[in-house]
């Protein structure tokens, strides 16, 4: 289907909108709030599509996005792509290794109330268990 | 509808997809809040009415019995959500012809003529039915009389397919009837129904074509689980009223923002 009317033709006062939407900024604060709770996993990963979406919205009657749409668009990108990473390290690096008998035995202990202070300091070497 | 093209070979043009989302964003500009309230409450109301079909809905030992009772439910509750919907349609049609704006419109099918929708949804429901009812009979018939998990599977995903194409024509298709009804509440179901069938001729991989560029922004709206909806359903609902008006050659014709156009007119004498 051919679009018969070019842009020229158009009535150009229907693309002429005064009012200015906030969607830059809040694409910008979305970028900001999922940079800074990056290391939180999750929050990054809900709070960064939201403002690309905003960021996407915030251009209104102008073909491109503002530019703090497009600085939040980056850093939104960045955090979610950071986050990502963290996740997927985290699952497939961190977690396989964790020895899970040793886990077992410390839950144990500190339901029993016997988990002494030096078990506490080895908890770290005990739990992790690195690929040879 | 005044700017109705008078032939039907008029109708088979559209402009670019991205000139209409351009002119969705224009128009939602300072209209977000009233959009973002009312998708919220008519998620809401659809969820309830969901939650309340899914209390209903119930499994016998009797397939058929099954189907046939929770067919029902599905069409007593989906006759709500449908009323809910074409209300939600009425407000970002008044939303782009910068008429008054309020959440009321989306009650606005229960006043006037719900009949009329509720006709039109029975109508292309039985027609849904009809048309997907051999691929479900063949499924089911399949699952009762195999046992091999792989075939059954295949089979199932084939028989969804076939069902989901099928839908997708016919939804096409009758995608107008409810604007078209909205604007001229004396039409009747089938006059409408027909007229959209007429005027989507032409017009539906347009259509399919600008409902599938927001796959974007939906996949980010599922990433976000649903929040990015309440701005973005607004945005893909206001661009399917566009296509309306596009296509009934009212588009150019619309007024400029801050420019109140009045009340709508009624034409009842359009389908005569």
């Amino acid at each position: 289907m051919s679009d018969q009317f070019s842009q020229n033709h158009y009535n150009q006062n229907l693309y002429r909108n005064p009012k200015q939407n906030g969607f830059a900024s809040a694409a910008l604060l979305m970028g900001i709030i999922a940079f800074f709770t990056m290391l939180f996993v999750i929050p990054p990963l809900i709070v960064a599509p939201l403002g690309i979406i905003f960021a996407v919205l915030s251009r209104g009657s102008e073909k491109k996005i503002p530019a703090p749409g497009k600085a939040g668009i980056g850093v939104c990108v960045a955090a979610f792509t950071i986050s990502l990473s963290i996740t997927v390290y985290t699952l497939t690096q961190v977690i396989p290794n964790i020895n899970m008998d040793v886990l077992s035995e410390y839950q144990e202990k500190i339901s029993e109330g016997t988990v002494t202070e030096e078990d506490i300091r080895n908890l770290y070497e005990d739990l992790y268990t690195p690929d040879d | 509808m005044k700017n109705m093209p008078a032939n039907q070979a008029d109708w088979s043009y559209m402009k670019k997809s991205s000139s209409l989302k351009m002119l969705a964003r224009t128009r939602l500009t300072g209209n977000y809040g009233t959009s973002v309230s009312l998708t919220l409450l008519t998620g809401g109301i659809l969820l309830l009415i969901n939650y309340l079909e899914n209390i209903f809905t119930r499994s016998y030992e009797n397939l058929f019995a099954a189907y046939i009772f929770n067919t029902a439910v599905s069409v007593l509750f989906g006759a709500f959500s449908y009323l809910i919907t074409c209300g939600y349609t009425y407000f970002f049609l008044n939303l782009c012809r910068n008429k008054e704006l309020n959440i009321s419109n989306l009650f606005y099918p229960f006043r006037k003529h719900p009949d009329t929708f509720i006709i039109t949804f029975l109508i292309t429901f039985a027609i849904n039915w009809v048309i997907t009812l051999p691929f479900d009979f063949f499924r089911i018939y399949y699952i009762l009389h195999t046992e091999n998990f792989l075939s059954i599977s295949i089979i199932t995903l084939i028989c969804q397919l076939a069902d989901y194409l099928a839908t997708l024509f016919i939804t096409l298709g009758f995608a107008l009837a409810v604007p078209i009804i909205l604007d001229n509440p004396f039409a009747s179901s089938m006059e409408a129904l027909k007229s959209s069938w007429r005027m989507m001729k032409g017009n539906r991989w347009q259509v399919f074509y600008v409902t599938l560029s927001f796959i974007g922004l939906v996949i980010l709206c599922v990433m976000t689980l649903g929040i990015g909806l309440l701005w973005v359903t607004p945005y893909m609902e206001t661009t399917s009223s566009l296509i309306y008006l596009d296509i009934i050659g009212e588009l150019d014709n619309l007024n400029p923002i801050k420019e109140s156009s009045g009340t709508q007119e009624m034409n009842p004498e359009f389908y005569s």
